[in-house]
């Protein structure tokens, strides 16, 4: 429904019908922080870990239009290419899309099977927009859990550093980047 | 006509102060000197812990470079040198290109056609830089002691700053066209000047060197605040904040001022500002005066007396540009930010429109560089005698365009931008008058005197809530109209806004210009034809600020973080449609906070005695950027946002010493926690109201806005108007013609007389309507002309004389405007 090109006004008068899309997460065998995004297809199954320091948070870079601190580049469609030399941000990357993609609305929601050493973390996954050039990475959408909520119940529940939890991100935002931080919005 | 003033009462400091206080706390709880050229910051973190606790961290500041000479004068540089001619004969190149000068610093003073002078000032005094036609750019000096530290210098000096920036620029000059009133009984002769006033104040910056209020003023009367990022534009005037500096286009005029960091400070202001001014085109023409802007009207190089700086030792500067300034500098003194008279003021000479290529012949002449002082005067006198034509205001845009202005961007592609508003604004322009106190040191406490935007009657009340809370509550009038005394006037529909922030303070300007603008909007599309003629409600939430609970005084944690909201709306509104001037139309807006407490507002109909168990009689909502769950506003999946909660906790937001983080911290969670039920409002049955709700894709609440637009469409009963409740959007046909709205309301609307009791259940009507309609169907959502008249205007109906015992009680008073819309739908 939605034209190609942007920067243009349109109206419909119902909600636009959605065609969901899977991507999966894999390792891409290589070892290191990066992974793969595969659309559709499953990659290897496998492990890509980092280490996260509570006093060296990963910083914010753009996001929610509601923001008191200085986010480097402003709120909104920022670049995150910064992030990427950062030792706790992994990088799943997907193949090149080989024609426009147009996302509508809220639903964009990413499940994560993880595990921590810690008894409670947060993570934070970030869908970027990356330029053929690979150079810059701007944010699309982003979302975060905080592992002790994240069954929806009234009480914290910790976790166990030899278990893996599956849990569920919101549209608030999802994919591409993962961390366990984003200092000072949360 | 009663007139009444408002006074516009800002603190500077109010965001230094908050920084401050987050310093102090890192400094004792680090228990580590600050070294030299290191800063500490402070913030409030909730990471990984149940409460609140302020993050210490240093950093040390980086250098900047050395000044480095403003850009604009380069073009000038190369087209001399390409083109010996032009080298003889300056005048020509000032015709052609951009010339630039400076005041930076520890203010020195780079003139335009070379040369340099230093200026002391006296401490807090103002001092008029540029004055040309139509523009005055002053600045305040203020005395600052810090240490120079180079290579070649290591004192310390006892010298000043700029630390303010205060223009006056007429966007366009007055014309001789007297342009009436229309409508509604009020008309006159406005005042046809456009006028900015801009202020940009160092002190308004943070430590990161930006801030949200950096500039603040006035176009045309109506307030604006800008910070990062801001923009603005006053007819043909731009203002654009980027993070410290802020450009101010003003036609051929450029004047930009950055705000930095004094560096190495000892005392006195924490920043200044570097003022840089560029004229193009026929700018000289004007003969510009002021400190600086004398050295634009003469092409020689003024050289002035420099403060000479010792290797080492203390030092204090003294020089005032002596020598390089006519007259001395006590005579370029102004008393207020935004005077514009000195002894050579230029800003009454004639005006020059900005964009004005006829006047280059003057220009030649006037920039000679062998003029006399006799042929200066003989040319001002030219000028002021000849003053050219105003430019004339723009030809009524299209109906179309201006109704695009209702459209919600609700389902705006990601990056679509609407392009900005043109209007040709007839409102009465005024000038801001500021009277500043000096306090302490640092301290200055404004008090500006801004006209509004026209005559507004306001009524300042305290409605009891049901369990005796006073709410404070103001009710803003449009121009003209004042509340009915006797039952012979027209009573007035009510757009409420229920408000955390103050509602007496800077923040609420915005929300009480926004009646008139409306109306100017509204009029301006249907040729006069519609009025918005309704009165603004403006309500401070329980608990804060002057809004007090039953028992006071309860300091601190007043606020009751919402909880009374439902409640406090249907009591507020039982409070309006029973006053004299509300005809029983509620209409209830609000972005943001505001947007929540609306939404809630819509839950508020059970329980409700003063409504005679009948709902809130709710006549349209226009939501904004909101949620419809104020537990989202804080808490994201489990995590706590603690970014927004820094962000409102600001003096004229939500005064920090009035929530209990405590309690918030103790609700934390993603589980299905009742202390949150009265917050959040997901009755989607009970709305039978029309509603814009707007949203974009990095709001914040973007998930609650699409949540409250999609119940409203789906689940809500049909509304009011026959129709499924959610406008989605408006197209300029669905509107109608002017020439159509106008044969619509020329046919008189009366009051029925209505039998008191005898309410039309409109639950009736809109199940026919939802039959008829089928739910769920491909709705097309459009507003007949009908319906828009009816939505806009709901007043224009004669009242039924009546005495007042004999009125029908409140939700009678919307079956009027329920008649109207009926009359209005038969017509159609």
């Amino acid at each position: 429904m939605l034209g190609s090109g942007g920067n243009y006004l349109t109206a419909f008068n119902r909600w636009p019908d959605v065609t969901y899309s899977s991507f999966y997460l894999g390792p891409d065998g290589g070892g290191g922080r990066a992974g793969l995004l595969g659309k559709d297809i499953v990659p290897p199954s496998g492990d890509v870990g980092y280490y996260y320091d509570p006093s060296n948070p990963a910083p914010t870079y753009g996001g929610w239009i509601f923001q008191s601190a200085p986010s480097p580049g402003g709120v909104g469609c920022v670049d995150q290419s910064p992030l990427s030399v950062r030792q706790d941000v992994l990088q799943f990357n997907s193949l090149r899309l080989r024609k426009e993609l147009a996302i509508c609305g809220g639903d964009i929601t990413a499940t994560l099977t993880v595990s921590s050493t810690a008894n409670d973390t947060d993570f934070i996954v970030r869908l970027v927009d990356q330029y053929p050039d690979g150079g810059e990475r701007y944010l699309v959408a982003e979302g975060i859990v905080r592992m002790r909520w994240r069954n929806h119940t009234l009480v914290p529940l910790a976790m166990h550093p030899e278990r893996e939890y599956t849990v569920d991100l919101d549209r608030w935002f999802s994919y591409d980047g993962n961390a366990s931080s984003s200092h000072p919005t949360l | 006509m009663r007139t009444k003033y408002y006074f516009y009462k800002f603190r500077l400091p109010s965001q230094v102060a908050k920084v401050q206080v987050a310093l102090e706390t890192c400094r004792t709880r680090m228990n580590i000197p600050v070294r030299e050229g290191e800063t500490i910051e402070g913030s409030r973190t909730t990471r990984n812990r149940p409460y609140p606790v302020l993050k210490c961290s240093r950093t040390r500041i980086h250098r900047s470079k050395p000044h480095l000479p403003a850009p604009c004068c380069a073009h000038m540089t190369i087209r001399s040198t390409l083109t010996p001619l032009l080298l003889l004969a300056p005048s020509l190149t000032t015709l052609t290109s951009a010339q630039c000068a400076s005041s930076e610093r520890d203010p020195h003073l780079h003139f335009a056609h070379g040369g340099r002078a230093d200026f002391r000032g006296r401490d807090g005094k103002l001092y008029t830089l540029l004055s040309a036609p139509g523009l005055t750019v002053n600045a305040r000096t203020e005395d600052a002691v810090y240490r120079l530290h180079t290579p070649r210098h290591n004192l310390v000096i006892n010298g000043s700053f700029f630390t303010e920036v205060h223009l006056v620029a007429i966007a366009r000059p007055e014309t001789a066209a007297k342009v009436a009133g229309s409508g509604m009984g009020f008309g006159g002769r406005w005042s046809t000047e456009k006028r900015l006033l801009a202020s940009y104040w160092a002190s308004e910056l943070n430590d990161a060197n930006w801030g949200w209020r950096v500039v603040n003023g006035s176009c045309s009367g109506r307030p604006f605040k800008l910070g990062k990022g801001g923009y603005r534009k006053c007819d043909r005037l731009e203002v654009e904040v980027d993070m410290s500096s802020a450009v101010f286009r003003l036609g051929d005029w450029t004047v930009t001022v950055r705000g930095n960091r004094v560096y190495d400070r000892i005392a006195g202001p924490r920043h200044r500002v570097d003022i840089h001014y560029a004229a193009r085109g026929a700018a000289v023409a004007g003969l510009p005066h002021g400190i600086i802007g004398q050295s634009f009207a003469s092409s020689t190089p003024r050289s002035g007396r420099v403060d000479l700086y010792p290797s080492s030792g203390n030092f204090t500067t003294s020089a005032m540009a002596e020598g390089a300034i006519d007259g001395d500098a006590s005579q370029y003194e102004v008393g207020l930010p935004h005077e514009t008279r000195f002894a050579y003021s230029r800003f009454d000479a004639a005006f020059l429109p900005f964009d004005d290529s006829s006047s280059s012949a003057v220009t030649l002449e006037a920039s000679s560089a062998e003029r006399t002082p006799q042929d200066e005067a003989q040319m001002r006198r030219l000028d002021e005698d000849t003053p050219c034509p105003p430019p004339p205001c723009p030809p009524s845009q299209k109906v179309g365009d201006k109704i695009a202005m209702f459209q919600t961007p609700l389902y705006v592609d990601v990056a679509a931008k609407l392009e900005p508003w043109p209007v040709c604004d007839h409102g009465a322009g005024g000038v801001g008058r500021s009277d500043c106190v000096d306090h302490a040191h640092g301290e200055v406490e404004c008090l500006t005197h801004f006209p509004p935007p026209s005559p507004v009657h306001t009524i300042n009340a305290k409605p009891a809530m049901r369990d005796g809370a006073l709410l404070a509550t103001d009710v803003y009038f449009l121009p003209g109209y004042e509340p009915p005394i006797h039952s012979s006037i027209e009573t007035v529909a009510t757009m409420l806004v229920a408000c955390p922030y103050n509602t007496r303070g800077d923040f609420a300007d915005n929300l009480i210009t926004l009646l008139p603008t409306l109306d100017t909007i509204v009029s301006d599309a249907t040729s006069g034809i519609l009025h918005m003629n309704m009165a603004t409600l403006l309500q401070q939430s329980r608990g804060l600020y002057t809004s007090g609970p039953p028992a006071e005084p309860c300091e601190p944690n007043c606020f009751d973080s919402f909880k009374h909201s439902k409640n406090d709306s249907a009591d507020t509104a039982a409070w309006v449609v029973s006053q004299d001037w509300s005809n029983g139309v509620l209409l209830w807006q609000g972005a943001s906070a505001m947007g929540m407490l609306a939404a809630l507002a819509a839950g508020g109909h059970e329980a409700t005695p003063r409504l005679h168990g009948s709902r809130i009689p709710t006549r349209a909502m226009w939501l904004s950027i909101t949620t419809n769950d104020i537990r989202e506003a804080l808490y994201r999946q489990g995590a706590l946002m603690s970014g927004i909660i820094d962000a409102i906790l600001y003096p004229d937001f939500i005064p920090v010493n009035q929530i209990s983080l405590a309690e918030l911290a103790q609700h934390e969670g993603d589980g299905p926690d009742p202390w949150w039920d009265d917050v959040r409002f997901d009755d989607w049955r009970s709305v039978n109201f029309p509603s814009v709700v707007q949203t974009a894709w990095y709001d914040m609440f973007l998930k609650g806005g699409l949540r409250i637009a999609n119940h409203y469409h789906e689940d809500s009963r049909c509304g009011a108007f026959g129709s499924p409740c959610s406008v989605r959007r408006r197209r300029l046909k669905d509107i109608g013609s002017p020439r159509r709205l106008s044969a619509l309301l020329k046919q008189p609307i009366r009051r029925r007389p209505r039998p008191r009791g005898t309410l039309r259940c409109p639950r009736r009507r809109r199940t026919v309507s939802r039959e008829r309609n089928g739910a769920g169907a491909d709705h097309e959502l459009r507003i007949r002309p009908s319906r828009s008249a009816a939505l806009l205007l709901p007043t224009r109906y004669q009242r039924h004389p009546r005495s007042r015992h004999q009125r029908g009680l409140a939700p009678a008073r919307s079956a009027v405007a329920q008649t109207q819309v009926n009359r209005l739908a038969h017509l159609k």
